[in-house]
C-alpha cells in the first residue's frame, strides 16, 4: 500500500529513493544512470568532431554552419521562452545587431579593422543591451506585450538598416568583411567555422545548463509558473525579467558576429522577420525549455529543408505555420520535452494554472 | 497651412484604416487577454477574397502587369461592385475568423500563454503564406472600383474615395458602439471582457461570445483591407504584417479593450505617419527623409507603454 503506483507521484513527492521497490522505480534508476554515463556524450562528441571530415564537399558543411548559427540563437531564445515563458520576436534583429557590429567595425565601411576576438564579445554585449532595453517598456505588463515591442523593434531596425547608408550601407549592405583571425589562425573555409561554431555551441549549452540550475534559473521557472506567487515569495520579478531578456539575447549577438564573416557580405535582406519565426519554430518543435530538444529542432529545420530547396522555398513558411499549429495542438511539449532532472521522469506540464483563464484580471 | 490640412486629411484616411483593424485586436484582447497575431492577416485576406470574386464576376480583369476594371462601370454599378467586394470580405473573413478560433484558440485557451501565442503566430504565418499561393509573391494591382472625382476646398484636395472611406468607417464605428453599449449581445461582450468566469455564472455563453468577437474583428479587418486596397491600389500577400503591427500600436495608444480608443489610436498613428512624412524632411533640413516615417508609430508605442500603458481611453492597467 505504501508502494506508489505512479512513477510521477513517487518522483514528485520523495524523489527516486521512495520508489525503490517498484518496477517503475528500477526503470527510473536505470534511466538516470544512463543519463549519467559518459558514453553517449563521448560518442556524440566524436561524431560531431569527425562529421565535417567525412561529409563530401563543402555544401553540407555550409549547411551545418548555418545549423550552428541557428542552434546558438535557438538556445538563447529557449532561455527566454522556455525558462520564463516570455516570447521575443525580435530575435533576428538582435542577430542583425551582432552581424552589423562585426561588419561595420571590420570592413572598409568605416575603414576600421578591429580583431575578431574583440568584436565577438562586443557584439554579444550589444545584443544583450538591446535585449535589456526592449524588456524595459513591458516590465509591468503582461508577457504578450513583449512580443509586440520586439516585433516593433525589428521593424525599426529594418528601417534603420535600409536607410542609415553611411553606417550600414543601406540596401546594398556591407561587402568584403574581414575574415576573423583567432590568435594566429585565420578562419577561411566553412570547416574552420564549423569548429568555431561547435565550440561556441558546446560552451553555450554548458553555460545555459548551469544558469538553468542556478538559483536565478529556478527563480525564472517560478516566474513562468506563476508570476504573482513568485513575487509573493520575495523574488524581484522585474529584475529577473530584465536579466533573462539580456542574457538570452547575448547568443544572438555572438552568432551574428560569426555570421557576418561567414557570409563575407551582409544586407538587410538576411534579417527579415520570417527568420525570427524560424528560430521560434525550432524552439517549439524541439521542446520548449529543453536544450537537447532545441538543438534537435534547429538541426531538423536547417537540414531537412535542404534537399527540397527550390521546392521548399515557396512552401517553407506555409509548412512552418502548419507545423507550429499542429505542435501547439497535439504536442505542445515538443519532440524532446523537458524533464525535471531532480524529479525523475516528469514531463513539462503546460500547466492550466497559467492559462489565460477567466479568473485573471491582469489588465 | 494648406499642407498641414492636406496631411491632416490624408492622415485621417490612413487612420481610419488602422482604426478598423485595431478594433479587432482590441476586442479579442478585451475578452481573452491575448494578442491575436492572426488578426493582421484578415486585413489581407478580405481584399484577396474580394479580388477573386470580382475577377470571377468579370468586373475586374487582370493583365500581365496590372489589374484594371474590365468594363467601365456606371456609378450605380461601381457602388454595387464596392458593396459586393465588402460583402465578400466580411463573409469570408468572418467565417475564417470563426474557424481559426475553433481550431487554434479554443483548444488552447486553458494552456500556458506561451502556447497560445505560438499557436496564434502559427496561424498568422499559415494564413499569410496560404494567401501567397493565390496572390503570388509580388504586389498586384487592385482597381479603385469607384469613379474618382477630385474635390478641392481652399487648396486642400481630396477624392471621392477618401470620402467613402471615412464615411464607411464612421458608420461602422457608430454601429459597433451602439451594438456593444445598447444591445443584449453587446452587454454580454462587455461582461465577458470584465470577467469570463463571472459572466459565465450569470448565464452568458462565454464560448459563443468569444466566437462572436472572432467573427466581428476579422470582418472589420476585412472591410479595412478592401478599403485600403482600393486606396493604395494594390494587394500584396505580406501586407498584413506591417499594417497589423501599426494597428496594434494604435490599439495600445488608444487604450486596449476600448472601442473609441482603438479608433482614436488609429487616427493618432495615421496622423503621426503623414505628418512625419510631410514634415520630417523640412524640419531636419533634408537629412531625414520620408522613409523614417514608420519609426514614429513604434516610438510612440514604446513611450506609451513606458508612461501610460493604459492608453488614452483605457482603464488603469493592473500589473500582470
Amino acid at each position: 500500500m505504501s508502494e506508489p503506483k505512479s512513477e510521477n507521484h513517487a518522483g514528485k513527492s520523495l524523489g527516486a529513493a521512495a520508489s525503490g521497490g517498484s518496477v517503475s522505480g528500477a526503470w527510473n534508476r536505470l534511466m538516470s544512470q544512463a543519463g549519467k554515463s559518459k558514453l553517449p556524450i563521448f560518442l556524440l562528441a566524436v561524431f560531431f568532431l569527425v562529421l565535417p571530415q567525412i561529409l563530401p564537399g563543402q555544401h553540407w558543411v555550409r549547411v551545418l554552419d548555418n545549423a550552428g548559427l541557428y542552434i546558438m540563437m535557438a538556445l538563447g531564445l529557449n532561455l527566454i521562452a522556455g525558462q520564463t515563458g516570455l516570447i521575443s520576436l525580435g530575435y533576428i534583429a538582435l542577430f542583425a545587431v551582432g552581424s552589423y557590429t562585426y561588419a561595420i567595425l571590420a570592413s572598409a565601411q568605416l575603414g576600421r579593422h578591429f580583431p575578431f576576438l574583440l568584436l565577438l564579445p562586443l557584439a554579444g554585449v550589444l545584443a544583450g543591451i538591446f535585449g535589456f532595453l526592449l524588456a524595459v517598456p513591458t516590465l509591468s505588463l503582461k508577457g504578450s506585450y513583449l512580443v509586440m515591442v520586439t516585433l516593433g523593434f525589428s521593424e525599426i531596425l529594418r528601417v534603420l538598416l535600409h536607410n542609415l547608408r553611411w553606417l550600414t550601407g543601406g540596401t546594398q549592405g556591407i561587402r568584403a568583411i574581414d575574415a576573423p583571425k583567432i590568435l594566429f589562425y585565420t578562419l577561411e573555409s566553412p570547416r574552420d567555422y564549423y569548429y568555431l561554431l561547435l565550440v561556441m555551441c558546446v560552451i553555450e549549452i554548458f553555460v545555459m545548463r548551469r544558469i538553468e540550475r542556478s538559483r536565478i534559473g529556478r527563480a525564472w521557472s517560478a516566474l513562468r509558473e506563476d508570476e504573482g506567487a513568485a513575487r509573493t515569495t520575495g523574488l524581484n520579478t522585474r529584475a529577473l525579467r530584465l536579466l533573462v531578456c539580456a542574457i538570452g539575447s547575448i547568443p544572438a549577438g555572438l552568432a551574428g558576429a560569426i555570421n557576418a564573416p561567414l557570409l563575407t557580405y551582409i544586407e538587410p535582406q538576411y534579417f527579415v522577420f520570417d527568420e525570427s519565426i524560424t528560430v521560434l519554430s525550432m524552439v517549439v518543435i524541439g521542446g520548449l525549455g529543453n536544450a537537447p530538444g532545441v538543438v534537435l529542432g534547429a538541426l531538423l529545420l536547417t537540414v531537412l529543408p535542404e534537399p527540397l530547396r527550390t521546392y521548399a522555398q515557396t512552401y517553407r513558411l506555409l509548412i512552418y505555420g502548419a507545423i507550429l499549429i499542429a505542435f501547439t495542438l497535439f504536442r505542445p511539449q515538443g519532440l524532446l520535452p523537458r524533464r525535471y532532472a531532480a524529479r525523475g521522469e516528469e514531463e513539462l506540464e503546460i500547466s492550466p494554472s497559467k492559462a489565460l483563464g477567466p479568473t485573471e484580471s491582469d489588465r | 497651412m494648406v499642407m498641414f490640412v492636406q496631411q491632416l486629411v490624408n492622415g485621417l484616411c490612413i487612420g481610419c484604416i488602422y482604426g478598423l483593424i485595431a478594433l479587432g485586436y482590441s476586442m479579442v484582447f478585451g475578452v481573452l487577454r491575448m494578442v491575436n497575431f492572426a488578426h493582421s492577416e484578415f486585413f489581407m485576406l478580405g481584399p484577396m477574397a474580394a479580388f477573386i470574386v470580382l475577377l470571377r464576376f468579370g468586373i475586374i480583369g487582370v493583365t500581365q502587369r496590372s489589374t484594371t476594371l474590365a468594363t467601365s462601370l456606371s456609378p450605380i454599378q461601381a457602388v454595387g461592385a464596392v458593396g459586393l467586394g465588402l460583402l465578400v470580405a466580411v463573409l469570408f473573413c468572418g467565417a475564417l475568423g470563426f474557424v481559426t478560433e475553433r481550431i487554434t484558440v479554443r483548444p488552447l485557451r486553458q494552456k500556458a500563454s506561451v502556447i497560445l501565442i505560438v499557436g496564434s503566430l502559427g496561424t498568422q504565418i499559415f494564413l499569410r503564406n496560404f494567401a501567397m499561393l493565390f496572390l503570388g509573391r509580388d504586389q498586384r494591382g487592385f482597381p479603385r472600383l469607384l469613379p474618382t472625382a477630385f474635390y478641392e476646398i481652399k487648396g486642400v484636395s481630396f477624392t471621392s474615395l477618401q470620402v467613402v472611406l471615412v464615411a464607411i468607417t464612421v458608420v461602422l464605428m457608430v454601429g459597433l458602439v451602439y451594438f456593444v453599449n445598447k444591445t443584449y449581445l453587446g452587454r454580454c461582450i462587455r461582461s465577458a471582457a470584465e470577467d469570463n468566469e463571472v459572466a459565465g455564472l450569470m448565464g452568458v455563453n462565454v464560448n459563443f461570445i468569444i466566437s462572436l468577437v472572432f467573427v466581428l474583428g476579422p470582418a472589420l479587418g476585412g472591410v479595412s483591407g478592401v478599403l485600403s486596397s482600393m486606396y493604395f491600389e494594390h494587394i500584396y500577400y505580406a501586407t498584413g504584417a506591417l499594417f497589423g503591427i501599426k494597428a496594434w500600436t494604435a490599439a495600445i495608444i488608444g487604450g486596449i479593450g476600448s472601442i473609441p480608443g482603438a479608433m482614436a489610436g488609429g487616427l493618432v498613428v495615421g496622423l503621426l505617419e503623414t505628418m512625419g512624412a510631410g514634415y520630417l524632411g523640412i524640419l531636419s533640413g533634408g537629412r531625414l527623409g520620408t522613409e523614417f516615417k514608420d519609426l514614429f508609430a513604434f516610438a510612440v508605442m514604446i513611450l506609451m507603454l513606458l508612461f501610460r500603458p493604459q492608453g488614452i481611453f483605457g482603464e488603469a492597467v493592473k500589473e500582470n
